[in-house]
């Protein structure tokens, strides 16, 4: 629900996918990666090899510790009886005040209308991809006018009315855009001329 | 410097200038009303914006942006309790409950009042800050530099929710990733896979908006999420005003906590936020029975400190070229793309001072704009969070694919756009932090031309340098000691099984 700070976008565990096992497949995306990045610097000349074979290394050394790290703790089956960490004033200041929201029946509500279902997310993506095909097929101002038009009639429900109005709006903006700044817009990939 | 000032002030009040400001305060309060999209989504989808522009345009824009969406994330914190932004969830708890006994209008007011005197005050504790941060910044050479940035990346990583290693090594990943591109004094395309597009390196404002735009779009457009029920704006803003000037030292405290916490990289506004919230509620006379129950000095205490904090972040970036958040790493590469170089030149009256004092009137600037529009347009912009992400978000999306393909002006962009869309989703869903990998690509290009200036001027003995080996200590410390404290707070847990 909140924005991108750097504590707000861990997301407790993901149905179907524990929560150890998530994160061995991301220490070996660590390690793989890293591996990879020191193993192709080390064909660079000196100069541009310095610093991605200086950081490459060191991450993989901080990847493999922490592979070592995650897997002993799945192996010997602490995560299980893992108790919560220590919590400091803040952190307690913090869920105390949560607790009172949630006395609320807020946070509940919110969660609730968080929740979201894969094939909800599969069609977000689905017309983020139509979009960019659409761009590629027909150019930017086109897709603007057709992304707009069918989202707002198909998924917010809109009337066709508002839905062309929506439409007509978005697309002359894109076109005022590139055209007071002067900035070219994507044309059709296809387009011969 | 008075005339410096004065000077910086004149040439934001150019109308090419003045105009970006007013734009990006009037984007950064719309954004602050939708939940989701906070000050890092707005700064990466307004970034391609500024190429062709002058920096005082481009901090402007930017700026302007970022200094005012807390204030208007207020909206929708307390009017219908939920967060606009990360920082605004600490104002939920007593600003709801007070529109709930039909005082939104007073804590409205006490919301946007002192937001704007907090904003004020950590823009002139970042000027005061200037001649005593000078020296400092000028006895570090470049080996310590690249320690710095190190340094920073770590406690970035310490700093994030889960684990400290992971957050360091997506840090290291953002690094990693930003020395994609032509390599520095060689003529070598790193990691390019054989692309074109790619021998130019990633470019930042496509990397910003796949990381964190499109992961927000996604979500909105999927949770089918009605921002708000309606609510009346009830109550007077104007008492709202009257309680922050009768609570005028609390007002001071939590900016001088907001400011100066948030000088630390890594600890970001919504932390600075809540310690506010949490000092007051401990400090102020009943405060610990009436927090929570709709005490206007809970919507006070966090006020205050969110709008000091973006002043008391653009000290790092500024002075040391050490982004503390998400938001100001994409402002760091904003400067960069600008050609303005950050540290000791920010400092100097023949270099870039002039530039840092445009950036300190831009956030009093902004802030008085961002308070005035929110008495003034409070009906409009109540309504404006009533609008349901499906609606909004198919805009958003037109205005981050035109702002995409303006970077290079190729497919590729739009095709890495959907790449790190992908990627930033996944490391979302995962509960990966994306502002390390943020960071860590910004800092790549400075932390790679200080390691080379160091090894070029001192060799290898750059290593055992008193400074680099006190900063080494301190980040080897660090990060191993939170995974020793991680692992006997695991022994002890078999034990006490």
């Amino acid at each position: 629900m909140t924005s991108v700070g750097l504590e707000g976008n861990a997301r407790p565990g993901t149905p179907g996918f524990p929560v150890e096992n998530r994160k061995l497949v991301g220490d070996v995306v660590f390690v793989a990666i890293f591996g990879y990045a020191s193993y192709v610097a080390l064909d660079y000349p000196s100069l541009a090899r310095t610093f991605p074979l200086c950081i490459g290394l060191l991450a993989t050394l901080l990847s493999l510790v922490n592979l070592a790290i995650d897997l002993n703790r799945k192996l010997s089956g602490a995560a299980a009886v893992r108790p919560p960490s220590p919590k400091s004033h803040l952190e307690e200041t913090i869920e105390a005040e949560m607790e009172d929201l949630e006395a609320l029946g807020e946070l509940e509500e919110k969660v609730e209308k968080t929740t979201t279902r894969p094939l909800d997310i599969a069609r977000a993506w689905g017309w983020i991809f139509g979009f960019a095909l659409a761009t590629w097929l027909v150019g930017l101002v086109a897709a603007t006018a057709l992304f707009i038009l069918t989202v707002l009639k198909i998924e917010a429900r809109k009337s066709y009315l508002v839905a062309v109005i929506g439409a007509a709006l978005a697309t002359a903006g894109v076109i005022a855009f590139s055209k007071f700044l002067g900035v070219p817009l994507p044309e059709p990939a296809w387009w011969p001329f | 410097m008075l005339h410096v000032a004065a000077s910086a002030l004149s040439v934001l009040f150019m109308p090419d200038n003045f105009i970006m400001l007013v734009l990006g305060v009037g984007i950064g309060l719309m954004i602050g009303i939708m939940p989701g999209l906070g000050g890092t989504v707005g700064m990466s989808i307004l970034l391609p914006f500024i190429y062709g522009r002058s920096p005082e345009q481009a901090i402007a824009l930017l700026l302007g942006m970022g200094a005012v969406t807390n204030s208007s994330a207020s909206f929708t914190a307390i009017l219908v309790g939920v967060p606009g932004t990360a920082g605004s969830i600490p104002t939920i708890v007593d600003g709801y409950p007070m529109a709930q006994r039909g005082e939104a209008g007073r804590a409205l007011g006490a919301a946007f009042f002192s937001s704007m005197l907090g904003g004020i005050f950590g823009a002139v504790t970042l000027v005061a800050l200037l001649p005593i941060a000078r020296p400092i910044v000028l006895a570090l050479a470049t080996p310590e530099l690249f320690m710095m940035t190190l340094l920073g990346l770590a406690m970035i990583g310490l700093l994030v929710r889960g684990s400290a290693l992971v957050g360091t090594l997506m840090g290291v990943l953002g690094l990693v990733l930003g020395a994609v591109g032509g390599a520095p004094g060689a003529p070598v395309y790193r990691y390019t896979f054989d692309w074109l597009y790619l021998m130019n390196g990633v470019p930042l404002p496509i990397f910003a908006m796949g990381i964190f735009a499109l992961p927000e779009i996604v979500d909105l457009l999927a949770g089918h999420r009605a921002v708000s029920r309606s609510r009346a704006l009830t109550g007077s803003r104007w008492q709202g005003i009257k309680d922050v000037i009768h609570n005028k030292y609390l007002v001071l405290r939590c900016a001088i906590l907001g400011t100066f916490c948030t000088m630390i990289p890594g600890i970001g506004g919504p932390v600075a936020d809540w310690l506010s919230y949490g000092m007051a509620k401990q400090t102020v006379k009943g405060g610990t029975e009436t927090f929570g129950t709709g005490d206007i000095r809970g919507v006070i205490a966090p006020e205050s400190s969110a709008n000091a904090s973006e002043a008391g972040n653009l000290v790092p970036t500024l002075l040391f070229g050490i982004p503390g958040s998400g938001s100001m790493a994409i402002f760091l590469g904003a400067l960069t793309i600008l050609g303005v170089q950050v540290g000791p030149s920010m400092l100097d009256p023949n270099a870039n001072l002039n530039l840092t004092l445009v950036i300190a009137w831009t956030l009093v600037l902004a802030n008085v704009l961002a308070t005035a529009a929110c008495f003034s347009l409070s009906g409009l912009m109540s309504r404006l969070s009533l609008i349901s992400g499906e609606t909004l978000m198919p805009f958003v999306l037109v205005i981050v694919f035109t702002a995409a393909y303006d970077t290079t002006r190729q497919w590729g962009d739009l095709i890495l756009l959907l790449l790190f869309g992908v990627i930033g989703w996944i490391m979302k869903r995962m509960g990966w932090p994306r502002p390390p990998l943020l960071i860590g690509f910004v800092l790549a290009n400075a932390a790679e031309r200080y390691l080379i200036v160091a090894s070029e001027r001192y060799g290898s003995e750059w290593l055992l340098r008193p400074g680099v080996l006190a900063i080494a200590a301190v980040l080897v410390l660090t990060l191993f000691g939170s995974i020793f404290r991680e692992q006997r707070r695991l022994r002890r847990a078999a034990a006490a099984q």
